[in-house]
C-alpha cells in the first residue's frame, strides 16, 4: 500500500516536469522520466510482493451509497503490476533520451502528464477491488491512452484513428458497464468485486449468459481479439514508441485480466464448455489472422501491433483451454493452461516492449519505420540489434527465450485435452495444436521480417550504416527486459510457480510442488521440460563450435610472407557476390518481397490486387515506364465494418427524412413515440 | 552417479556416431543418386573430404554482413546438435533429460530463423529471395512435422521421443494411421532437408536456390560447418522418420544376461543399418524420379501432407 | 510471278535505282528522308518482316555511310535489300523501331559501332559499348583498327526502374555460378513475382565483323566457323551462301546434299540437348543425364563421320571439303533412328510426370502477336504458331531440291509447346538425312566449285534455318576481293527480345526454365 502510494506520487511528480516543458528541456525531461522510473520501481516491488506473498486489501475511502471502495492486492494483481513496474521502468527510462525528438512539438507537456496517468490508471485497474472504482479507472485508462494517441493530431488521419479507438473502447466499456453493474445491482447495490459475485451468483442462467458476453465482449475489445481487433494495428503505431509498449505489452492486458478475474475466480459457477470453445476458436482466429496481417505490414510497429493481435489470440486460446478443463472438472489440466495463458501475457509483455522500444530507438535514429526503406542498421547499432534480436526470437518462440516457454504450456495443454474422451476434443486440439505450429512459423517469418529487413542488408533510400547505438538511457531500457526474457527462458519457474499458486488457490488442482529436480513445470499430471538443461545444451553446442572454428581461422597461410599480418587470422573481406555487378540498394531484399510469398500461398486471405502497367508507346514490348501497386483487403474491414458503417450511415440517412425541421412533424412523433412506450409499458 | 556417467558415455558414443554416420549417409545418397542417373557419382567419404578441405579454407565475408553472419551458422549447429541427441537412434530407453516433440519440432525451428537472417545479412538479393522462401516453405512444413508427429505420439499418452516408438508398437491402428502420417512425415523431411521436389540440392542456378542460396555468401570453415549441420538434420529426420514409424529392432531394456544384451544390441545395430540404407535408397529415388515441383506448388504438396495427417488424426481419434 | 511484280512495282515507287537478278535479292537505293514511310508500305503493302537492319562505312571521303535494311517478303522466296545513303554531315535516320520493335537492337549496336543515331526510338541505351570507352569510338568505322584494346570497368548499365514501394531489383549474370556464357538479367521483382526483364549482352564481343574485314572468304570462314558451337554448321552455311551469292556460283548436288545432311545433323543433337536442358532447368535428373548421354552419342556420331563433334571443317565456300563416303552414310542413319527411339521412351517418362506438365503448360507464353511483331523466328516462333521456317520459305543448297517436307506448328505458346516443338521436328530431320543420304549421287563429280576472282564491290546474302531459326550473313567485297563487310544477324540476335515479353507475371524460379526453352546462345549476340 505504501509503495503503491509511493509509486502514484512519483509518477506524477514525473508527469509535472512536463509542465515546465521547453524552458527546461533537458533537465525537466530527465528528472520527471527518472522520477517516473523510481515510481515504477516501487510498483515492481509491491507487485513482487504480491505475487510472492500474502495479499492484502484496504479500503481508503468509503463512499454514502456505493459503500467501502475498495483496493487490494493478491497473486494475480501482484503479477501484473509487477509486468507494470517492470515495464514501466524500462519505458521511463527510454523515455527519458526518446523524448527528445518530441520535445519541439507544441503540445509536449501533455505527454508526461497523460502517461503518468495512463500508469496509474493501468495500476488502478489491477488494484480496484470495486467495480465502480474499476470502471473510474478503466475510463482513465482509456481517456489517458487515446490523448496518447492523438499526440500528433495535426493529421487528420490520426485523429480519425483515435477516434476509432475511443469509439470501440467506449463500446466495450459501455458493455463492462452492464456486465460489472447488472450483478451487483442483484446483489443489493452492493458494488464490491464480493458483491458482484454474490449477485452473478443469484442469477438466472439466462441472465448470467448475458452478463458474461457482455464481459467477455468488453474485456475482448480492450484486448483486441478478432473481430474486435481494428483499432489496435491502426492505434499502436500512433503513439509514441514508449507509450505503444505499454499498450502493447500492458494494456491490453488488462483485457487478459480482467477475464481472470470475472471468469477465472468464479469458479464454484458451472460454465459451460461453450465458452471454453468460444475463446478457443477466437483466439486461434486472432493469432492466424494477426499474424499474417503482421507478415503482411510493411511499417515495423503496425507488424507489431498485428503481432500483439497474434498473442493476444495465443493468450485467449489458452483461457479457452482453461474453461474447457473446467467445464470438465479437470482443475489440474486448467490450471495448466491458465498458467499458460498468463505465462504468456507476460512473456508478450516483456519481448513486445523490447520490440516497440527497439522501433522507436529506430525511428529516433533514422525518422522512418517503413521496412521498405529501411536496412544495414546492424553494423552501426549492434548492442540494439542484440536486444531487438532477443526480442525477435523470443516472439518466434523459439528456445531457450521466454517465448518457448509459454506456447510449450499451451501446446501442452491442448494436447492434454486428447485425453478427455469426447471425440470433438481428440479431433479439434491436436488440430489447433499443428495450427498453433502454423502461427508460430508464421510468427518467426514476421520476426525475420522486422528484424531482416531493417537491421541486416542494405538500407533503400538513405544511407543509414552509420546511425549510431541510442544512447545508455534508451538501451538499458531496452536492455532490463531483453535480460527478463533470457532469464524467463532459463528460468520460467520464476514466474510460473507463483502463478501456478495462485490459480491453485483460485480453486484449480493441487498446489504445485515444491523445487525437487531441474523439471518444469511442476504441475501435476503433466511431462516437463528441462529449460536449463536445453539451454546448458545449446550453449555448450555453440562454444564447442566457436572454438573450433576460431582455432581453424587463426592459423598460418603457409602461402603467406612471415611478416604479413593478414596471415593471422584467414578472413578475406569482399564485396557480396552480385554475379559480377557492383551491388545496389536496389538489389537488397526489402520487406514487401520478403513477405510476398505469403502473400500468395495465403491469397485467399488477402485477395491481393495487383497493378502493373507497361506505358509507352510501343507499351508491352519495348515499354518506357513501368509502375508497380498492389492492394491488399482485410477481412474483417472489408467484409465486416466497411458494410456496416456504410449499412449505419444508410439508415441515418433514411431517418434523415423525419428531420424534415417542421414543427407538426416532431410533436407527431413524440406523440406516436408516447403511444408506443404507453403500450409497451403495459 | 553411474547413470550420470552411463547418459555422459551414451551422449559421447552418439555425438562420435552422429560425426561419423552424418557425412557417410551423404555420400550414400550421392553415390546412388548418381549411379541411378547413370553416372558414376562421387565417391562415398567425398563428404568428408569436403569438411576437411572446408576447415583448411581460408574465410571470404561480405563486407555487408554483421555478427548475425557469424552466429547465425553456430546457434543453428548447436540447436541441430540438441535436437539431433534426441532422438532414439537403436535404443528406446528413456533419456535422462526429457526430449519432448514440441521442443524438437522447436529445435529445429532455431537454424531456419537463424539461416533466414543470415540470407538477409549481406544485402545480395540471391540471400534475401532464400530466405523468403525458406521461410515459406517452412511455415507450411511445421504443423504438417508437429501433426504428424502428435498423432503417432497421442494415443501412447507421452510425447517423449523416446517413448513414441513403444506407444507405435503396442497399437493396433498404428499400421493405418502410421502410414498416412509416414507419408506425411516423409514430405516434410523432403522440405526440411532440401531435396527435390521442393529444392535442389544439386543446383546453382541462381533463380531456384532455396538452401543454397542463404548460404550462398559463406566460404571455409564456417560453410563446413553449415554443411555438418544439415547433414546432421538430415540423418536425425531420417532416423526418426524409420525409427517412429517403423519402430522394429530398437533395444528395449538394458537388463538382464550380458550376452543377450548384447546379442540385442547387435540386432538393433544392424535393423539401425538397414533403415538407413533404406532410407538412402528412398531418397535416391525420390531425387531421381521427381521433378522440382513448382515454387508455390509447394503449398498443395505441403498441404496434402496436413491432410493426410488430419486423417490420421481422425483414425486415432475414433480409434478406428 | 504477281507478288513478284508486286515487288517490282514497290521498288519502282520508292527506289532511286534498282536490281532485280535470279537467286539474288531484291536491291533497291532510297532517300534517307523516304526510307521510314518506304518502309511503312513495305510493311503493310507486302507484308515484310525486318531480318537484318545494319549499315556499311565505305571509307571513302563523301557518301561514307550507308544505312542497310534487309526484309523478308514472306509471299516470295527471295529478300529485299534496301540501302540508304546517309549525308556524312548528318548521320541520323527516323528510328525504325516504332515499324518494326525488333530494330530496337540493332539501332542501338548500329549507334555503338558506327556513331549513327537513330531519332526518336524509345530505347536510347548503349547496347555494345560498356562504360569506359572513349565516346568518339565507333569500332567498325574503317579508321579504328581492329587491334586496338578497350577499357573495361565494373559499372551497372541503367534498366526501366518499375516504380513501385519494395520492388527490388535481382541481378543474373554476367558471372553466372553455373558454366553459363556472360549475359546479364536484370530482373525486378516484389518477393518471387517477376515484374520486368532487361537482358543486356556483349560482356565478351569479340569484334568478329570487324576482324573479318580484309580478309579473304577462306580467311574468314575460320572466323564465321567458331563463331559459336552450336551454331558452327549454320553459320558456316550461311557465310559460304552469302559468299557464293556474291560471287554468283551455285553448289555441286553432292555438296547440297551434304550440307543438308550436316545442317540437320547439327538441329538433331541441338534438339537433344534442349530437351535434356529443359528437364535439367525443373531438376529432372533422369531426363537430363539420359538427354545428355544421347546428345553425347551424337556428338560421337558427328565426330565419327565428319571429324568433329560441332561439324566443323567440313562447309567451305562453294561446296564441302570432305564426306566419308555413301556407305558410312547409310550406316549413320541405322545408327541415328535407335537413338531417337530411345529418346521417345525417356520423354515419355518425363511427359508422364504431373509435376513436369505442371511446370511447363502455361509458363512463359509467348503469344502470336508478340512473336510476330518482334519478328521471332526457329522453333520458338513455331511453337507460338507463326510458320517461318527459312528451309521452306528461302530454300537453299539440298533443300531446294529435296521433296517437301512439313513443317509442324503448335500453338500453346508456353514451354511445352516449345518443348514438343523440338520433338515434332526431329522426325522431319530424320526423314530429311534419310532423303539427303539416299539422294546423293554416286557417280564421282566434284564436292566444290572454285570461287572465282570475286567482281570488286559485289555483295551476298546467305539465310539458313539453325535450330534456334534464321541466321542471316550478309558480306560486301572491296576492290581487292577482300571482305569490306561481314554482317551476321543469328537467330538467337531476334529471339532474346522475346523473353521478356514472355516471362512478366510469372515467378522469378520459373525464369530459368523458360530461358531454356528458347535456350539462345550468347556468343551469336557478342559476336
Amino acid at each position: 500500500m505504501i509503495l503503491i502510494s509511493i509509486a502514484c506520487v512519483l509518477l506524477f511528480a514525473g508527469s509535472i516536469s512536463g509542465l515546465f516543458g521547453r524552458s527546461f528541456a533537458i533537465s525537466g525531461r530527465r528528472t520527471g522520466a527518472i522520477l517516473q522510473a523510481i515510481g515504477c520501481l516501487a510498483l515492481t516491488i509491491a507487485g513482487y510482493q504480491g505475487l510472492n506473498g500474502p495479499g492484502w486489501e484496504s479500503v481508503p475511502i468509503v463512499l454514502p451509497h456505493l459503500g467501502a471502495i475498495a483496493i487490494g492486492m493478491d497473486r494475480l494483481t501482484g503479477l501484473f503490476i509487477m509486468l507494470l513496474g517492470i515495464m514501466g521502468f524500462s519505458t521511463s527510462l527510454f523515455a527519458s533520451s526518446y523524448l527528445e525528438h518530441l520535445e519541439q512539438r507544441w503540445n509536449f507537456h501533455w505527454l508526461p502528464i497523460l502517461y503518468g496517468i495512463f500508469i496509474c490508471s493501468m495500476s488502478g485497474v489491477f488494484l480496484a477491488r470495486h467495480t465502480i472504482l474499476f470502471l473510474f479507472f478503466w475510463e482513465m485508462m482509456a481517456l489517458s491512452s487515446f490523448g496518447l494517441v492523438i499526440l500528433e493530431s495535426w493529421q487528420e488521419r490520426n485523429r480519425r484513428t483515435g477516434f476509432m479507438y475511443l469509439a470501440i473502447t467506449h463500446l466495450g466499456a459501455a458493455l463492462l458497464f452492464l456486465g460489472l453493474l447488472w450483478p451487483c445491482a442483484k446483489a443489493g447495490l452492493d458494488f464490491t468485486f464480493s458483491g458482484w459475485l454474490v449477485g452473478i451468483v443469484s442469477m438466472s442462467v439466462k441472465a448470467r449468459f448475458i452478463v458474461f458476453s457482455a464481459l467477455l465482449l468488453g474485456f475482448a475489445a480492450k484486448a483486441g481479439l478478432v473481430p474486435l481487433h481494428v483499432w489496435l494495428p491502426r492505434a499502436h503505431p500512433q503513439a509514441p514508441a514508449h507509450v505503444s509498449a505499454l499498450m502493447s505489452g500492458i494494456m491490453i492486458k488488462t483485457g487478459v485480466y480482467g477475464m481472470m478475474r470475472f471468469f477465472v475466480t468464479v469458479s464454484p459457477l458451472p460454465m459451460p464448455a461453450m465458452w471454453g470453445w468460444l475463446l478457443l476458436f477466437a483466439g486461434l482466429a486472432s493469432a492466424l489472422l494477426g499474424v499474417l496481417y503482421a507478415l503482411n505490414e510493411r511499417e515495423i510497429k503496425a507488424l507489431f501491433a498485428y503481432s500483439s493481435i497474434e498473442n493476444i489470440g495465443i493468450i485467449f486460446m489458452a483461457l479457452g483451454m482453461g474453461l474447457l478443463f473446467r467445464s470438465e472438472g479437470r482443475y489440474a489440466l486448467a490450471n495448466l493452461a491458465f498458467v499458460a495463458a498468463l505465462l504468456h501475457s507476460a512473456n508478450h509483455a516483456l519481448f513486445k516492449g523490447i520490440l516497440f522500444m527497439g522501433a522507436g530507438a529506430i525511428q529516433y535514429r533514422t525518422h522512418t519505420l517503413n521496412l521498405d526503406e529501411l536496412g544495414g542498421l546492424a553494423r552501426g547499432m549492434p548492442i540494439l540489434s542484440i536486444m531487438f534480436f532477443v526480442g525477435a526470437v523470443a516472439m518466434s518462440g523459439l528456445p531457450p527465450s521466454n517465448g518457448f516457454m509459454g506456447e510449450w504450456l499451451l501446446y501442452r495443454s491442448l494436447i492434454a485435452g486428447f485425453s478427455v474422451s469426447h471425440l470433438s476434443w481428440k479431433l479439434f486440439l491436436p488440430l489447433i495444436a499443428a495450427l498453433l505450429a502454423l502461427t508460430g512459423a508464421l510468427a518467426a517469418a514476421a520476426a525475420v521480417k522486422s528484424f531482416g529487413c531493417a537491421f541486416l542488408g542494405r538500407a533503400k533510400k538513405v544511407d543509414l550504416h552509420i546511425a549510431p547505438d541510442p544512447d545508455n538511457y534508451m538501451l538499458s531500457g531496452l536492455g532490463l527486459p531483453a535480460f527478463c526474457c533470457l532469464l524467463l527462458g532459463f528460468f520460467p519457474e520464476l514466474f510460473s510457480q507463483p502463478i501456478a499458486k495462485m490459480i491453485a488457490e483460485f480453486g484449480y488442482g493441487p498446489m504445485p510442488q515444491p523445487h525437487a529436480s531441474l523439471m518444469w513445470p511442476r504441475i501435476a499430471g503433466t511431462e516437463g521440460l528441462q529449460p536449463l538443461l536445453i539451454a546448458s545444451l545449446l550453449t555448450v553446442g555453440l562454444l564447442a563450435a566457436w572454438v573450433v572454428l576460431k582455432r581453424l581461422s587463426y592459423r598460418k597461410d603457409k602461402y603467406a610472407a612471415p611478416t604479413d599480418i593478414s596471415s593471422i587470422e584467414a578472413i578475406r573481406i569482399v564485396d557480396t557476390w552480385n554475379c559480377g555487378t557492383p551491388l545496389t540498394e536496389r538489389m537488397s531484399y526489402t520487406g514487401s518481397s520478403f513477405s510476398e510469398p505469403f502473400l500468395v500461398n495465403f491469397a485467399l486471405m488477402f485477395s491481393p490486387r495487383r497493378n502493373f502497367r507497361a506505358l509507352g508507346s510501343l507499351a508491352p514490348l519495348l515499354p518506357t515506364r513501368l509502375t508497380y501497386a498492389i492492394r491488399v483487403s482485410k477481412v474483417f474491414e472489408d467484409y465486416m465494418y466497411r458494410p456496416a458503417i456504410a449499412g449505419i450511415l444508410a439508415i441515418s440517412h433514411s431517418f434523415q427524412r423525419l428531420q424534415a425541421g417542421s414543427l407538426q412533424g416532431y410533436l407527431s412523433l413524440m406523440f406516436f413515440a408516447l403511444i408506443v412506450l404507453l403500450i409497451a409499458a403495459k | 552417479m553411474l547413470t550420470g556417467i552411463a547418459f555422459a558415455i551414451r551422449l559421447l558414443i552418439k555425438i562420435a556416431a552422429l560425426a561419423i554416420l552424418a557425412p557417410l549417409i551423404q555420400g550414400c545418397i550421392k553415390q546412388f543418386k548418381g549411379r541411378l542417373q547413370g553416372r558414376h557419382g562421387p565417391r562415398l567419404l567425398q563428404p568428408f573430404f569436403d569438411l576437411i578441405k572446408y576447415a583448411r579454407k581460408e574465410q571470404v565475408i561480405s563486407r555487408e554482413t554483421s555478427w548475425v553472419f557469424s552466429a547465425a551458422p553456430l546457434f543453428s549447429f548447436a540447436a541441430v546438435l540438441t535436437a539431433a541427441l534426441m532422438v532414439p537412434w537403436v535404443d528406446r530407453s528413456p533419456w535422462p533429460f526429457p526430449a519432448d516433440l514440441i521442443l524438437f519440432v522447436y529445435l529445429l525451428a532455431i537454424p531456419r530463423f537463424m539461416m533466414a537472417l543470415a540470407g538477409l545479412d549481406a544485402a545480395g538479393s540471391f540471400g534475401g529471395m532464400a530466405s523468403s522462401r525458406e521461410s515459406a516453405v517452412s511455415a507450411l512444413a511445421e504443423p504438417v512435422l508437429l501433426l504428424s508427429l502428435l498423432t503417432i505420439a497421442l494415443p501412447g499418452g507421452s510425447l517423449h521421443l523416446e517413448a513414441i516408438p513403444v506407444a507405435a508398437n503396442s497399437l493396433p491402428l498404428a499400421a493405418r494411421a502410421g502410414g498416412l502420417a509416414a507419408i506425411a512425415f516423409y514430405c516434410v523431411v523432403l522440405a526440411e532437408i532440401g531435396r527435390i521436389p521442393v529444392d535442389n540440392p544439386d543446383t546453382h542456378l541462381e533463380l531456384t536456390m532455396i538452401h543454397e542460396g542463404m548460404i550462398l555468401e559463406y566460404s571455409g570453415p564456417l560453410l563446413g560447418l553449415l554443411h555438418f549441420t544439415h547433414w546432421i538434420k538430415q540423418i536425425t529426420l531420417l532416423v526418426l522418420l524409420f525409427n517412429v514409424f517403423i519402430p522394429i529392432g530398437m533395444m528395449v531394456e538394458s537388463t538382464g544376461a550380458w550376452t543377450a544384451i548384447i546379442f540385442s544390441a547387435l540386432i538393433a545395430v544392424v535393423t539401425f543399418l538397414a533403415k538407413m540404407i533404406t532410407a538412402i535408397a528412398l531418397l535416391a529415388i525420390t531425387e531421381t524420379w521427381l521433378a522440382k515441383l513448382r515454387l508455390f506448388q509447394m503449398m498443395d504438396l505441403l498441404g496434402f501432407a496436413f491432410v493426410l495427417s488430419i486423417t490420421a488424426l481422425l483414425f486415432v481419434a475414433t480409434g478406428v | 510471278m504477281t507478288h513478284f511484280n508486286a515487288v517490282e512495282g514497290f521498288l519502282s515507287i520508292w527506289t532511286i535505282d534498282y536490281h532485280i537478278e535470279n537467286d539474288r535479292p531484291f536491291f533497291g537505293r532510297v532517300e534517307r528522308d523516304r526510307l521510314f514511310c518506304c518502309l511503312e508500305s513495305a510493311k503493310s503493302e507486302l507484308g515484310a518482316r525486318l531480318s537484318m537492319l545494319t549499315a556499311r562505312d565505305y571509307g571513302r571521303m563523301n557518301d561514307r555511310f550507308s544505312l542497310l535494311v534487309i526484309l523478308d517478303i514472306p509471299a516470295t522466296t527471295s529478300y529485299l535489300a534496301i540501302e540508304t545513303p546517309l549525308p556524312d554531315d548528318n548521320l541520323t535516320y527516323r528510328s525504325l523501331t516504332p515499324l518494326f520493335p525488333n530494330a530496337s537492337w540493332p539501332e542501338r549496336e548500329i549507334r555503338d559501332m558506327f556513331g549513327i543515331t537513330a531519332c526518336d526510338t524509345p530505347d536510347t541505351r548503349p547496347f555494345i559499348r560498356k562504360g569506359a570507352w572513349p565516346a568518339d569510338l565507333f569500332p567498325l568505322r574503317k579508321d579504328i583498327s581492329p587491334h586496338r584494346a578497350y577499357p573495361i570497368e565494373r559499372v551497372l548499365l541503367p534498366t526501366t526502374v518499375v516504380e513501385g514501394e519494395g520492388v527490388i531489383e535481382v541481378p543474373v549474370g554476367p558471372i553466372h555460378a553455373g558454366i553459363i556464357e556472360p549475359g546479364h538479367f536484370r530482373i525486378q521483382v516484389i518477393g518471387d513475382t517477376l515484374l520486368s526483364l532487361d537482358a543486356q549482352f556483349a560482356f565478351c564481343h569479340r569484334g568478329i565483323e570487324k576482324l573479318a574485314e580484309g580478309r579473304d572468304p577462306l580467311g574468314a570462314l575460320l572466323l564465321a566457323e567458331r563463331q559459336c558451337g552450336t551454331c558452327s554448321v549454320s553459320n558456316t552455311l550461311s557465310f559460304c551462301l552469302a559468299v557464293e551469292n556474291a560471287a554468283g556460283i551455285s553448289v555441286p548436288p553432292r555438296a547440297a546434299y551434304i550440307r543438308v545432311i550436316l545442317a540437320e545433323l547439327e538441329r538433331l543433337y541441338n534438339h537433344v540437348n534442349d530437351i535434356a536442358a529443359i528437364a535439367a532447368g525443373i531438376g529432372m535428373a533422369f531426363v537430363t543425364q539420359q538427354g545428355l548421354v544421347l546428345k553425347e552419342e551424337l556428338q560421337r556420331i558427328n565426330a565419327g563421320f565428319f571429324g568433329h563433334r560441332f561439324l566443323r571443317n567440313v562447309v567451305i565456300p562453294g561446296g564441302i571439303r570432305s564426306y566419308p563416303g555413301i556407305d558410312p552414310l547409310n550406316e549413320m542413319v541405322e545408327l541415328l533412328a535407335p537413338i531417337v527411339r530411345r529418346l521417345d521412351s525417356i520423354v515419355a517418362v518425363a511427359i508422364g510426370n504431373s509435376i513436369f506438365q505442371d511446370r511447363l503448360e502455361n509458363t512463359g507464353i509467348l503469344t502470336r502477336s508478340n512473336a510476330n511483331e518482334l519478328g521471332g523466328v526457329g522453333p520458338a516462333a513455331r511453337a507460338s504458331g507463326v510458320s517461318i521456317d527459312t528451309r521452306c520459305d528461302h530454300p537453299y543448297d539440298g533443300y531446294r531440291i529435296l521433296p517437301g517436307f512439313d513443317i509442324p506448328t503448335r500453338h500453346e505458346c508456353d514451354v511445352m509447346a516449345r518443348f514438343r516443338m523440338r520433338l515434332d521436328e526431329i522426325p522431319t530431320t530424320l526423314a530429311l538425312i534419310e532423303a539427303a543420304v539416299k539422294s546423293l549421287p554416286v557417280v564421282s563429280s566434284p564436292i566444290a566449285a572454285t570461287i572465282p576472282i570475286i567482281a570488286p564491290g559485289s555483295w551476298g546474302f546467305g539465310a539458313t534455318e539453325s535450330a534456334r531459326g534464321e541466321n542471316c550473313v550478309f558480306i560486301a567485297f572491296d576492290a581487292h576481293g577482300r571482305i569490306d563487310r561481314y554482317a551476321v544477324r543469328t537467330a538467337s540476335y531476334l529471339n532474346w527480345p522475346l523473353i521478356p515479353t514472355t516471362v512478366r507475371g510469372n515467378i522469378l524460379p520459373d525464369f530459368p526454365l523458360i530461358n531454356k526453352s528458347f535456350e539462345l546462345c550468347y556468343a551469336d549476340v557478342d559476336r
